[in-house]
């Protein structure tokens, strides 16, 4: 990594030599520090949980998953500490009660996750392999060592007058940011770097709110994203939505339970 | 059941008119029309996306133009310089400006992130400027800072495309108020018609993002210079259309499934810089953004239909030429000539 202060300006050989020869240096990244309770150190931990086919097509296929998934985990390895990445097959466990598992959304300080999504009547709903099986956010309390729960998937973030039952049971355990989708995100060969360019940007310690709209940005396809997160009160609330990064996190304290006051939200919004 | 055919028949009945909320005419009309007649034309004389001058000087002349201004469109200061397969970037984290170019330098993506965090003032969404202000704020910013860059050539149009807001909402958690929704940020995008032909995709498009006063913190363009290499391409009806997108649509759904056009464009394809074949011509065809909903708990869905539900979002773009030329990086125009998926590299991690 090199810090460059007027070099091009004066002098294009470093330029000429990426293009010609291709002789440039990997992606630069700021690492970002682990939050954990359980003992880990140094950069955070994160973990990857996704599904493309499903069990006896009990869910419509989607085709370019795994790619997305594999582009997240290289491009934010390079920032934070891969620990584990599956398939959704009994997933629904590991989502919901993590107690139980060894490795679940609550062992790491961030998660990305994408599959099939719902907004139902009062949760939101997280398609698992298995035929019929659901993570439902009014089973999942989350925040002994998550912070950011990041997933490619539609509607979960849906914004109607249910949002808050929906994601009041998640956050309550102080899970500090959630980002998805309040509509569609779609599944697609030019949405499949998504996931890597939401990574890029919050290695560049941008907002976690500005990474995820940017990441899932695109001048052909329309993804809605969104992102949310919670405050003892609205001004709390709207200086955390926006200001959070993956390196700074650590100065927003959790706010769980009775602390919480509001939820707030962000949408790119036709 | 293969319901390809029932794909293209739903495209019709269920076009979403509310997507199209924050959408200017140009692309309502476009919409229609697509529909109705597909590209509306018998032939079209293929383009050929002429090659930029290289990342590295369009990178230059960037950083070069903006290095004194103090105003949200800045270059100033340290920047870190990377690249990676798809172009070069110049990063300023300290002061939160990023600037990157891609492929042969006909691709450019400014942001200034810190002055956009710093300035997203909330205002109610009732007052939001409107479509007709977004579109003049993005001319006048075409014109006074990209005006040597997103060009109109003689026999082509530019028009206003598309707007989107960026919202903040909020409401207590005791629900004792209904939420408040205010905008922080405003996106307009422009798109380019060749030979009176739309380019669909994400080539020809330029978007600008704007505070809500009017000053702009960011920008996107793929704006290529096109040429007519000769000859022409026969095209599509818009039933010939329809046809080939239930043989060659990536998604396959069963009868029950409800399928949601909510955007269909026909037009040159131009996928853009990063997904363009720079041995391809741009060639006529069609794009359908679409979502499906399914039963994703069947004991909700039982008991209200309208519970249970989840949704996915999909795209296919269909070639609309009676001869298409191959493409390696179209997946339908790929699938078409070698019967494979075209997919980016990664598998199946495997159970916990």
């Amino acid at each position: 990594m090199l810090k460059h202060k007027e070099a091009l300006r004066t002098d294009f050989l470093w330029l000429i030599c990426i293009a010609i020869l291709g002789c440039g240096r990997s992606s630069t990244s700021t690492p970002i520090p682990s939050s954990s309770t359980q003992g880990v150190t140094g950069a955070a931990p994160f973990g990857t949980g996704c599904q493309q086919t499903f069990q006896n097509n009990w869910q419509a296929g989607l085709g370019h998953v795994w790619s997305l998934c594999s582009k997240w985990n290289s491009r934010f390895n390079a920032v934070a500490d891969w620990k584990w990445y599956y398939n959704l097959d009994g997933g629904k466990g590991w989502w919901e009660q993590p107690s139980g598992y060894g490795n679940n959304l609550d062992t790491v300080n961030f998660f990305f996750g994408s599959t099939h999504g719902g907004a139902f009547n009062g949760t939101a709903a997280y398609a698992m392999w298995n035929v019929n099986s659901s993570a439902k956010t009014t089973s999942m309390r989350l925040g002994n060592n998550l912070d950011v729960l990041s997933t490619y998937s539609c509607q979960t973030l849906k914004t109607d007058n249910q949002i808050v039952a929906r994601w009041l049971p998640v956050m309550a355990g102080g899970l500090r940011y959630v980002t998805g989708s309040h509509d569609t995100v779609y599944d697609s060969y030019w949405t499949d770097g998504s996931a890597e360019s939401f990574a890029n940007n919050m290695a560049h310690s941008h907002s976690i709110r500005s990474s995820w709209l940017d990441g899932l940005w695109n001048l052909f396809v329309k993804n809605d994203a969104a992102v949310m997160t919670v405050g003892t009160n609205a001004s709390d609330c709207f200086n955390r939505l926006g200001n959070m990064t993956a390196q700074n996190r650590l100065g927003f304290p959790r706010r769980r339970d009775g602390a919480i006051g509001y939820m707030c939200w962000t949408t790119r919004h036709e | 059941m293969n319901s390809r055919k029932n794909i293209s028949i739903l495209t019709l009945a269920l076009l979403s008119s509310s997507a199209f909320a924050a959408d200017f005419p140009h692309r309502r009309e476009l919409n229609a029309r697509s529909l109705a007649v597909g590209l509306g034309v018998s032939s079209v004389m293929p383009l050929v996306r002429t090659a930029g001058p290289g990342a590295p000087a369009v990178l230059e002349r960037f950083l070069s133009r903006w290095q004194q201004s103090t105003t949200s469109i800045t270059t100033a200061g340290d920047y870190e310089l990377t690249q990676d397969d798809t172009g070069l970037s110049a990063d300023n984290d300290r002061d939160g400006w990023s600037l990157k170019v891609s492929g042969d330098g006909t691709a450019v993506t400014y942001r200034n992130w810190a002055f956009h965090d710093a300035h997203s003032v909330p205002i109610d969404f009732a007052q939001r400027p409107p479509e007709s202000t977004l579109e003049a704020w993005g001319r006048r910013f075409l014109d006074g800072y990209l005006g040597t860059d997103v060009l109109v050539g003689p026999n082509e149009q530019r028009y206003p495309l598309s707007a989107r807001y960026d919202t903040f909402s909020y409401q207590p958690t005791d629900l004792s108020a209904p939420a408040v929704d205010m905008v922080i940020g405003n996106v307009v995008v422009f798109t380019r018609a060749v030979n009176g032909v739309d380019v669909v995709g994400g080539g020809s498009k330029v978007a600008v993002f704007f505070e809500n006063d009017g000053t702009p913190y960011g920008f996107d363009f793929d704006w290529p210079n096109y040429v007519t290499p000769g000859g022409s391409m026969d095209v599509l009806s818009i039933d010939e259309i329809n046809a080939q997108d239930a043989l060659l649509s990536d998604y396959q759904f069963d009868a029950s499934v409800a399928v949601d056009t909510r955007l269909f464009e026909c037009g040159y394809f131009d996928a853009g810089i990063q997904f363009h074949d720079a041995q391809a011509l741009i060639q006529p065809g069609c794009a359908y953004q679409r979502t499906a909903t399914f039963v994703g708990d069947p004991d909700l869905y039982a008991a209200d239909p309208t519970d249970g539900l989840m949704q996915t979002g999909f795209v296919d773009v269909v070639p609309a030429a009676r001869l298409p030329q191959f493409d390696q990086f179209w997946p339908q125009v790929y699938y078409a000539f070698s019967g494979e998926h075209l997919r980016s590299a990664g598998d199946d991690p495997g159970q916990q």
